[in-house]
């Protein structure tokens, strides 16, 4: 029983973190290498003042998962490496239980 | 004879610098001192900004022959959108912040300016030359920069009381040339050799 949990889980989990990577990759405009803890948005507006097209560069915070964060916050890649450990740790279980 | 020449040396001394006003660094009314910075790498392009800016500049503000100042930016104050990666950025093996807390230009010369006067602005199109610090080491660059000079007016008078400054500069800093060696072989895979710099700085005469 415990075997077939940790399998779900397993893919469950894996699917469901590929899947949050690809979302985030599409809600921030880019695929994500590292996660973000904020956003880049460029403006360029033409000041009145000087008369000059005035560039400006705002982080907007928020919170984007990347695929290859070694460290907190953990990308896509080490997360799915622990799920599937998971999954294989439930696989071995299986054997184990039909060998004996 | 000699009172005369006096005089006439001072009188030509106080013309050529009369136009001379000095401009400090100043966050006013909408207008924030703000670098972006561009690293384009094959896996990665990575942009951030730096706005603790501080210093001072002054210009002939007649015919922008003359030009001399120092514009200084504190290393931890440069975000990219990532805390572990601007963590990384400041530490030793990048911009070594405990070591180096700041990155200066001290302005030397303008070359070339191209100057325009339209109704209440001046605007002047250069190169600026200067010695940039970085991580410790001193290089002369040179970037090419855009001023906006705005005498004081009722209008300026809503942002600051003074004259006004803007400056929009652009420039490269290569990396190897201010001994940054970065982490393994990361620098030409995921940092580009060469960063970008785009900054626009406000000035308001003292």
């Amino acid at each position: 029983m415990l075997a077939k949990v940790l399998l779900t889980l397993s893919v469950v989990l894996t699917i469901g973190t590929i899947g949050w990577w690809i979302h985030d990759s599409i809600d921030y405009g880019k695929l994500l290498i590292l996660s973000k803890t904020a956003r880049e948005v460029i403006v360029v507006e033409r000041d009145p003042l000087f008369g000059q097209p005035i560039k400006r560069l705002e982080l907007q915070p928020g919170r984007w998962l990347g695929l290859f964060d070694a460290a907190p916050p953990f990308g896509a890649v080490p997360l799915c490496s622990v799920w599937i450990a998971l999954g294989a740790f439930g696989w071995w279980l299986r054997k184990r239980a039909a060998r004996t | 004879m000699v009172r005369f020449v006096c005089v006439l040396c001072g009188v030509l001394v106080v013309t050529a610098w009369a136009g001379e006003k000095t401009f400090v660094l100043t966050n006013a009314g909408k207008y924030r001192n703000q670098a972006q910075f561009t690293s384009t790498a094959p896996l990665e392009t990575i942009v951030g900004t730096a706005d603790h800016f501080s210093g001072e500049f002054t210009l002939d503000v007649a015919e922008f022959k003359r030009a001399s100042g120092t514009v200084t930016v504190e290393v931890r104050s440069m975000k990219t959108g990532n805390t572990t990666r601007d963590g990384h950025m400041h530490g030793s093996d990048w911009l070594d912040a405990n070591r180096y807390p700041t990155i200066t230009f001290q302005l030397k010369r303008l070359v070339s300016p191209s100057i325009s006067r339209e109704a209440e602005r001046t605007v002047v199109k250069a190169k600026a030359i200067g010695d940039f610090t970085l991580h410790g080491a001193t290089k002369e660059i040179t970037a090419d920069i855009t001023i906006t000079y705005l005498e004081r007016s009722e209008k300026t008078r809503a942002i600051a009381d003074g004259d006004l400054a803007l400056v929009q500069a652009s420039f490269s800093v290569p990396l190897a040339e201010f001994g940054i060696k970065g982490k393994g072989t990361l620098i030409g895979s995921r940092v580009g050799e060469t960063i970008t710099v785009e900054a626009t700085l406000l000035g308001v005469s003292k």
